[in-house]
Parts: C-alpha cells; sequence; structure tokens
C-alpha cells in the first residue's frame, strides 16, 4: 500500500522521534534534531528588492548559506542578472551573517556597546550652549550631540532665534568650552535672516573677547577678536521648497557630513512645514515621517552631530483643558529624543521640557534680545521643577 | 445471487445506530452549545481581536480532557484527546490548567454537597488527604491528554500535517483511545507573510507559488486525508479586521466576500477551498454595550453557519465561559 | 529547509535522477515539496522506470520533514517547562509587579503601549536597571536614540539605595550587564535578532534574561501599508522571530509602541490590527500630568482580566 511505505518511517526518524520525546528532565531548547537547518527562509529578512528576492527563492535559495555555496558566476547564470549585481546580494548577505565567523567576545552581537562604556563616553561629550545659563542649566548643559531635540513653539517665540544661535554657538572653539564645529541650516520656511545672524555672531565674538580678557589673563592676551563673517561662513544653508526635496536633503547629508567631518548641529528649521498642507495621502505621509525621523536619529547617532528640529504648535483640547501640543502630533511625536515646548507665560518667554529620556521635566525662561538668546532680565525670574 | 446488490447493506434505522455509536455528537460547553457537532465537523470561530477566540478553545479542551466520571465524582467530561495546533505562538498553559484545577474543585464540591443531602458520611482527615491525590492523578491523566505543539510559519504547519498521521498511527497503537479533537488557533495567521511571497514576482513558470492560495491547497486535502483515517473534530480560529479600504483591493487570489454583522463588515480572506471546507461557524465579538459588570467586558456570540438569528452574550470569568440569560 | 541540492552530499537516495524528477514537478526545495501532494506525486512515479528509487526518495524527504516541525509535548511537559524555565522578573516597581501578578514572564512578549512621554522609556530603563542589577543580562535595542547611561545611573542608585557616588562596584557591574543596540531600520533590528538567536544557540554559556526593543512602532512604521504587502510580512516576521526568541530561549520581551488617532479622536494604538496577535501581554501606559502619577491597565493577558489596573511612580 502506499500508504504503507509513505509513512513507514526509516531508522533515522524513529531515534529522532524518540529522542524528542524522551521523558526526563525538560531542556529548555525544544530543538528539533537537525537543527543546522534553518526553518525561515532567511533570504526574506535582507534588504534586497522585491524582485531580487522573488529570483532567489524561485531559483530554490532560501538561506544564506546556500548563496556562499556557490560561485558569483554560476548564480549569475541561474539567476539571470549581471555578476554585478550578484556580488552586490552576496555582500548584502555577508554583512548579515557575519557573527558566524567571530569568536566568542562577551558582549559582542556586532555593534553593541555595554551601558558602562557609553557612562564613559557620555562624560566627555561636550554640549552646544544656547547663550541662556537657565536654560543650559535644565538641559543638562545644552543641546547634546548625538540626539535629536525638537522645539516647539507659537510663531513669533524665538524658534528661528533659537536656531540661529545654535547655528552660531556651535562654533565657539573648543578653548573656551565650545564644539569649534560648523553648522548645517536647512530652511523650509524661508525664516533664516541673514543679518540677524550675523547681528548674533558679532554679538557672540564680543562674548568671546570679554570672556577670553576677564578669565584667560596672564599667558595668552586678549586674542585677535574673531570676525562675525567667519562664523557665517562655516553656517551652510539649505532652502528647501517642498517636502520631497526636503527628504532628498536629509538622505543626502550622509554623504555631505561625511565629506564634512566638522559639522556638529543640523538645525531644521521647521521640519513639517510640508508636510502639514494639502496631503491627500495620509498613510504615505505617516511613511514619509516616520522614515524621516529615523534617518535623522541615524544621522545623529552615527556622527555625534546635535539634530535640532523646529516645529509649530498647535492647541489641543483634552482633559477639560487647552494644552499646547507640536503639529502633526501623535504620529510625530516619537521622532524626537528630547522635547522642549517654548511659550508664553504673560509677558515672559518660557521654555519647558516636555518629554526627555533623562531630563527632568522643567521650564525656564529666556528672552531675545539684540544680541540674541539670554537669560531673561526680569526680576522675579525662576526656574520651575515640576 | 445477482440480485443481493439490489438489497441493501442496512436500513436507515441501522445506519443512524451505527453512525451515532461511531461517530458520536458532541455536546460542547457555551458559546458553541446550541449546535450539535460530531466528528468530521470543520468549526471555524470568527472574530476581531480581542475576542475571546482562543479562551473558548480553551474551555473546549478542558471539557474534552476530562473524564465523565472519576472515583465516583461526575466530571461532565467527553475524555477525548485534544491536539493544539498554535500557530499565533501565544498559548500560554496557565490558564488550561488553573481552569482544569477549577472545574474539578468545582466538581468535587458538588459532589461533597450531594453526598450530604443523600446522607453519606463525611469524609474525614485521611481520606482528604487521599482525595488530594487522587485529585493530582486526575490532572495528570488529564493534562497528558492535551497534545501541543506551535508552528513558526506555514512550512511548520504543512509539516506538522503531514507527518500527523504517523504520530496518531503510534498513538492509537499504545493508548487505544480513540476520538480526538483538532484545534487550530488562528488559521489565518500566516496571511500576511504569504501574501508578502505571492507579490514577489515569480519567475519560474513551472513553481507553484507559496501563497497562501497553495498552502491551503495542500492544508485541506492533508486534512481531508486525515479525518478518513482518524474522525476529529476540527475547531479553527479566525482573526478578521473590519473593512479596510483600498489596500486589499488589489490582492489578486481568494473571494472577495464581505461579512456583514451588526456596526462592522468584516472581510473574508481565506481562499475559497478552506471556505468551502467549513461545515460551521460562529462569529465572537466584543459587545459595543457600555454596561460593563463589574468591569467585565461582554462578548457576542452569534452563529453565521447555520445562520441563527440568535445573540448569546458571556463574559469570560477565572473559571470559564459564563453565559449571560 | 533549503534546497533539494544540498541535500545530496548527505543522502545517497537524493541523487540527480530524484532531482531531475523534482524539478519535472516544479519542485526545488523542501518547501515546494511541502506544497505538493505527496499521493499525486507517487502516483506520477508508477509510469517512470526507477519507481521504486523514486519512491524510496520521497520518503526520505518524509522523514526529513518530521524533524522540520517543533516537537509535540503534552500539557503535563509544557506546565513543567513553565514552572522551571520561565520565570518572573521584577521591574523594581511595586505595584506594577503586583498588577502582573510578579513582573514581566519569561516566554512573554509584553508591550507597553501609550502615547508620547507617558513613561514607556522610563519603565524600561526601570526594568532593564532591576534585571541588570540582580538576575543575568539584558539586551536594549533602540531606536530613538533614548538609551541614556546617566538615567540609568540614576536608576541602580535608587534601587540600592545608596548615593550616587558609592556604588561604583554595584554600578559597573549593572552596567556592564546591559548592552545597548541602536538599529535605524527593520532589516537591522532583524539582523541584530538573528544574530543573537545564532548566539545565544552556539554558546551555552551565553544568557540574556532581558530585551527591550525602543521603540518598534518607529521601526514599522516607515514600512507599513503601501501598494505590497513587504511591509506587513515583515512586521508579522518579526513579531514570530520575538515569540520564538523568548519561547525557546526564556527571555522576557518588552516592546514599545506609540498611538495614533483613532475614532472620534480617541487614541488607539499603532500598527494596526495584524499586530494585536504578536504580544502575549498589552499594557496601556497613561500619565496624569497634574499629580505626577502613571497608570498602567492591562489591554491583553494570557490568563488576567483585561481592564485590571494600577497607579505607579517613576523615581
Amino acid at each position: 500500500m502506499v500508504t504503507d511505505l509513505l509513512y513507514n518511517p526509516g531508522p533515522n526518524t524513529i531515534h529522532g522521534i524518540s529522542r524528542l520525546r524522551g521523558g526526563g528532565k525538560i531542556e529548555s531548547q525544544r530543538e528539533p534534531v537537525r537543527s543546522r537547518r534553518a526553518r525561515e527562509m532567511e533570504v526574506l529578512r535582507l534588504p534586497l528588492s522585491a524582485s531580487q528576492k522573488g529570483r532567489l527563492i524561485s531559483a530554490g535559495y532560501t538561506s544564506i548559506a546556500s548563496l556562499s555555496s556557490i560561485s558569483p558566476s554560476q548564480l549569475a547564470l541561474e539567476l539571470k542578472i549581471s555578476e554585478t549585481e550578484v556580488l552586490e546580494i552576496l555582500k548584502t548577505a555577508s554583512d548579515g551573517s557575519r557573527l558566524e565567523s567571530t569568536g566568542s567576545s562577551r558582549t559582542i552581537v556586532h555593534g553593541a556597546q555595554s551601558a558602562w562604556d557609553m557612562l564613559q563616553e557620555e562624560e566627555t561629550l561636550v554640549r552646544i550652549t544656547t547663550s541662556c545659563a537657565d536654560l543650559d542649566y535644565i538641559l543638562g548643559g545644552g543641546i547634546s550631540c548625538k540626539e535629536v531635540t525638537e522645539i516647539g513653539g507659537v510663531p513669533g517665540i524665538g524658534k528661528t532665534q533659537l536656531g540661529i544661535q545654535l547655528a552660531v554657538n556651535v562654533q565657539i572653539p573648543s578653548d573656551y568650552g565650545g564644539l569649534g564645529g560648523k553648522a548645517v541650516y536647512i530652511d523650509t520656511e524661508g525664516s533664516f535672516m541673514v543679518e540677524r545672524a550675523l547681528q548674533i555672531a558679532e554679538a557672540c565674538s564680543d562674548d568671546m573677547v570679554e570672556y577670553s580678557c576677564l578669565y584667560r589673563k596672564g599667558s595668552q592676551a586678549c586674542e585677535v577678536k574673531r570676525q562675525p563673517k567667519d562664523f557665517l561662513e562655516n553656517i551652510f544653508y539649505f532652502r528647501v521648497c517642498s517636502y520631497t526635496e526636503q527628504i532628498a536633503l536629509i538622505n543626502y547629508l550622509e554623504k555631505f557630513i561625511t565629506e564634512h567631518k566638522d559639522v556638529k548641529v543640523v538645525i531644521i528649521d521647521s521640519v513639517t512645514f510640508h508636510f502639514r498642507q494639502d496631503f491627500d495621502d495620509m498613510a504615505l505621509r505617516t511613511r514619509l515621517l516616520s522614515g524621516m525621523a529615523l534617518k535623522l536619529m541615524k544621522l545623529a547617532r552615527n556622527f555625534g552631530v546635535a539634530v535640532v528640529l523646529l516645529n509649530q504648535v498647535t492647541t489641543k483640547y483634552s482633559d477639560g483643558s487647552f494644552h499646547l501640543a507640536l503639529a502633526l502630533g501623535d504620529s510625530w511625536s516619537h521622532a524626537s529624543t528630547n522635547r522642549i515646548i517654548l511659550h508664553w507665560n504673560g509677558n515672559e518667554r518660557y521654555a519647558y521640557i516636555d518629554k526627555s529620556p533623562s531630563l527632568r521635566s522643567a521650564s525656564a525662561p529666556y528672552s531675545v534680545t539684540a544680541k540674541g538668546i539670554r537669560n531673561s532680565a526680569s526680576n522675579n525670574k525662576r526656574i520651575k521643577h515640576t | 445471487m445477482a440480485k443481493l446488490w439490489i438489497n441493501g447493506d442496512e436500513s436507515a434505522k441501522q445506519m443512524l445506530g451505527r453512525v451515532l455509536k461511531e461517530r458520536p455528537l458532541l455536546l460542547l460547553p457555551h458559546p458553541l452549545h446550541r449546535i450539535p457537532l460530531g466528528v468530521s465537523n470543520i468549526v471555524e470561530i470568527v472574530g476581531p481581536s480581542p475576542s475571546a477566540k482562543t479562551e473558548i478553545l480553551l474551555q473546549v479542551a478542558v471539557s474534552c480532557i476530562l473524564p465523565k466520571s472519576w472515583n465516583g465524582v461526575q466530571y461532565g467530561g467527553l475524555e477525548h484527546s485534544v491536539l493544539f495546533l498554535d500557530l499565533d505562538c501565544r498559548l500560554d498553559i496557565f490558564r488550561l490548567s488553573q481552569s482544569l484545577k477549577l472545574r474539578i474543585t468545582e466538581a468535587n464540591r458538588l459532589h461533597k454537597i450531594t453526598k450530604k443531602q443523600k446522607g453519606v458520611a463525611v469524609s474525614n482527615a485521611i481520606t482528604e488527604h487521599q482525595c488530594e491525590y487522587d485529585d493530582m492523578d486526575l490532572f495528570t491523566e488529564c493534562m497528558k491528554r492535551f497534545s501541543y505543539t506551535r508552528c513558526y510559519d506555514s512550512f511548520e504547519f504543512l509539516a506538522a500535517l503531514k507527518v500527523l498521521h504517523h504520530k496518531l498511527e503510534k498513538e492509537r497503537n499504545t493508548d487505544g483511545s480513540g476520538v480526538h479533537v483538532l484545534m487550530i488557533d488562528n488559521i489565518g495567521a500566516f496571511y500576511w507573510i504569504n501574501r508578502g511571497f505571492s507579490s514577489l514576482p515569480q519567475w519560474n513558470p513551472n513553481r507553484k507559488n507559496l501563497s497562501l492560495q497553495s498552502v491551503f491547497e495542500t492544508v485541506v486535502p492533508e486534512i481531508k486525508k486525515l479525518l478518513l483515517l482518524h474522525p476529529m473534530l476540527v475547531l479553527a480560529t479566525k482573526m478578521v479586521t473590519y473593512q479596510v479600504k483600498s489596500s486589499y483591493s488589489s490582492w489578486a487570489s481568494g473571494v472577495a466576500s464581505e461579512v456583514n454583522i451588526g456596526k462592522g463588515t468584516y472581510r473574508e480572506y481565506m481562499p475559497s477551498i478552506w471556505q468551502s471546507f467549513v461545515t460551521r461557524r460562529i462569529l465572537v465579538r466584543a459587545s459595543d454595550d457600555k454596561r460593563k459588570l463589574q468591569d467585565q467586558v461582554c462578548y457576542l456570540a452569534e452563529w453565521l453557519l447555520p445562520a441563527l438569528n440568535l445573540t448569546d452574550e458571556f463574559v469570560v470569568g477565572d473559571a470559564g465561559i459564563l453565559t449571560l440569560l | 529547509m533549503g534546497a533539494l541540492k544540498s541535500l545530496k552530499e548527505e543522502y545517497a537516495i537524493i541523487d540527480a535522477n530524484f532531482l531531475q524528477f523534482c524539478a519535472s514537478h516544479g519542485i526545488f526545495s523542501v518547501e515546494d515539496f511541502l506544497v505538493h501532494d505527496v499521493y499525486t506525486l507517487v502516483a506520477s512515479t508508477e509510469q517512470l522506470s526507477n519507481s521504486y528509487r523514486l519512491k524510496q526518495g520521497i520518503n526520505q524527504l518524509l522523514s526529513i520533514i518530521e524533524t522540520c516541525h517543533q516537537p509535540w509535548m503534552n500539557g503535563l511537559m509544557l506546565l513543567e517547562d513553565r514552572k522551571q524555565n520561565k520565570r518572573c522578573l521584577s521591574t523594581g516597581c511595586e505595584s506594577f509587579d503586583m498588577l502582573l501578578r510578579g513582573g514581566l514572564h519569561e516566554g512573554h512578549v509584553t508591550e507597553l503601549v501609550g502615547p508620547s512621554s507617558s513613561g514607556k522609556t522610563q519603565v524600561c530603563f526601570q526594568a532593564a536597571s532591576n534585571v541588570a542589577m540582580k538576575l543575568g543580562s539584558v539586551v536594549f535595542i533602540d531606536s530613538g536614540n533614548s538609551f541614556s547611561p546617566t538615567r540609568i545611573q540614576q536608576i541602580v542608585a535608587y534601587i540600592s539605595g545608596s548615593a550616587e557616588n558609592k556604588i561604583n562596584g554595584i554600578l559597573q557591574q549593572a552596567m556592564r550587564n546591559i548592552d545597548c543596540h541602536a538599529v535605524f531600520d527593520i532589516y537591522a533590528l532583524l539582523n541584530v535578532l538573528h544574530q543573537l538567536k545564532l548566539k545565544l544557540k552556539s554558546q551555552t554559556g551565553y544568557q540574556v534574561r532581558l530585551i527591550i526593543v525602543d521603540s518598534i512602532s518607529s521601526l514599522i512604521a516607515p514600512i507599513l501599508g503601501g501598494s505590497n504587502a513587504q511591509g506587513h510580512a515583515l512586521m508579522v516576521s518579526v513579531g514570530y522571530l520575538l515569540k520564538e526568541l523568548a519561547d525557546r530561549h526564556n527571555i522576557a520581551l518588552v516592546v514599545t509602541n506609540h498611538m495614533v488617532g483613532g475614532e472620534g479622536g480617541t487614541l488607539k494604538p499603532a500598527l494596526g490590527e495584524s499586530w494585536k496577535n504578536v504580544p502575549h501581554v498589552r499594557l496601556q501606559l497613561s500619565q496624569d500630568h497634574a499629580r505626577n502619577i502613571y497608570a498602567v491597565q492591562i489591554l491583553r493577558h494570557p490568563y488576567m482580566a483585561s481592564g485590571r489596573n494600577a497607579n505607579f511612580m517613576i523615581p
């Protein structure tokens, strides 16, 4: 009978089954006997195009190991694609399976860092000052690199001012306690004013001279004042007029920053402007925004730059009261590491930390002066911790 | 001699008697109680998430694995083995063991009460201990009747089905116990993964597309073959979602039929070969009714196939499913 | 499972003739074999000359398939395994633990869902610190640069009850136990998870107690939807991978999800309906801004009623 033949298991199988069903101690790994055979389609998890995946699966190559056993030219013949494409595929595959050849180092799965190492690193990180001592205080020293900080506020509260201030402050040389880096300013609304930037740069260099005269007397005389125009030279300005341009630019930034390694801050003013109006396909918008958010995160982490996103706010009505919430709300809410909201309190400008994994919720006053962002001059200023 | 074949094999009455003995109708707990279900019925429990579908399967499992009676106590079970194929890979055995223990305790309690009513002497401390051991034995026996495996993709599912016959053969030879119940938790679990496959361009016309359609073209005949040799009742849960606008419209396989129930519309996404294989279908969903009994969520159950215009309401408690009247 | 060609060296019966026979039916890999009806195949060998050998080949394939799926276990074995191997990990927050009757369960995928700044990352930090200090190693997969070592330091100090500058030894050991991965797309996540899986399988001494993915929704959101089904397929595959890691290696898995606007202005968890089947336990967090208290509510649990909630504070 066919059934007898078919279901008459060979000696391997019975042995296998009895081993699997064996009583006694339950092992935590209930692995079938042929453990080396990968059960899932490994090819599907590689970042290849759908047609490449289709070809590989059609030809029967479902696991990464199977790809290594065949020569590239033969594979090219079988899949009917060019050899360069095959080499690209093999490289992606080998990137994905790098662990199999590494030794038994303790922590590393490729690319990991232990929290202890990160703590040591963090203690040496320099932050970008905002020129307002109170604001710096609640930020733990300033805007931190390697993180994406979102700053939101109603129009006129000083977001662009803060953006320009940061673009200037990042250039403060390291012997003055700054980063000595360059800035990338991406303008989506056209709110960047060169004259204002010049004004702020001048005030900053005046401050630097004052600082060096006051605190660094002795061996060094007061240094030559740095020209405000030098400051402007170190700000790379990009103007984007549509969301496609914005996404294209962010994709290009990786290459740009690789070439200009001293860029330390990327400011986008304002990040959601082109996504707010006339977007028909909301699902597409969500995808684009979340993709953009991830790319910015990657930029911040891999290149150690501070990414500052300026955003508009709307008012939301919830729990019986109005409160400020950033534009694009919930779907964009996870796009930043830290979030600061700027708001009016009477006649004063306040900055409030809305979201941060490491900073306490607090608010601090600041003011916008001719010199840029400075401490609030009012007498009853106070930093409030909530 | 030549006329013998025309005399017929047996009368209808004899056949009914034989069928009822070989393929008895099972009385399942709520909410599956309204329709008698026998072996070789394929029952689909349909509903959005969350709607207590797995809970229903577990309560049926408890009823199946309990014996009818044990040591004089009536447990009202069916004494069948249960095969549970977990495609969602989400089952926590604790829930099953908790329900089973509560059922055993409850039956013991009722038994004690009836004994008291009949005037039989109440047990003393030694027999109490014995009762506990007996309970443990009973518990162990019942748990052994529950067989479980999980499938992380449709290939493991197919592999499990293809060799299930052999496992059942072996069990029949050793235990001799007959009827089984096959439970599949979330038959639509691999829908998206298989759809991902079928959207990859096919380069070899000879090869079968690894889509949901072709997987089920193998699954259904395998189950049919299994049922021929080992008659079983098949209970499968299926998760459905509310009507989604345009993303399903470009999908080629399967029949895009909609089931209009109450406020929502559910889209049928399983291939037609599976849909025609199903003999009974029941819909469960959480009640929209905001009245919550002590913060508990109410569920509604309604038979779609055959279509009874009745809706049962039930809640899920620690001990199991309680129907609200 | 792989191509049939790779089985050639191991099994003499799977020779060139058998491969040719299979190719004529469009079978190039074990997966293809699974979607074909065995009886039809056997019937088609009848006309051929070497039919007996071909049938033996089919038989061999069937016995290989038997080892390709998870073994059957009965209820008792499952319960034993659960009792011995899958314990509860305390999150370090008492009311949280009490709600979950012990804490995060090994073998479960727990989802924390909530609007922005509702405490999800903080709960993750607390659980990570607690487990790293007392129980074993933790893997933190971070997609939003939100992993903050200084915050972990504060929490470790709080848990051990001493001042921050006096806990150096404990701190160093605890923080060495936490490995942080920064991933910025879904393929990188799959890569990290697969490498972890390989490492757990091959190195017997290596054991992970807790894996946190913060946040999985920001990794899946860019690919979900669209004209093809690749996004959903990847999401469901990630789900299965997480469940496999949790169950087979006795790891507690925590993922965070954000919320999006639903009908009538209410918020609902992101990632849609197909994601609902993935986690074992779903917890919704919210923050009461006025009183600075956080609330957690059970949305789904394998054996506890949904709707149960508790309040907790974050140190």
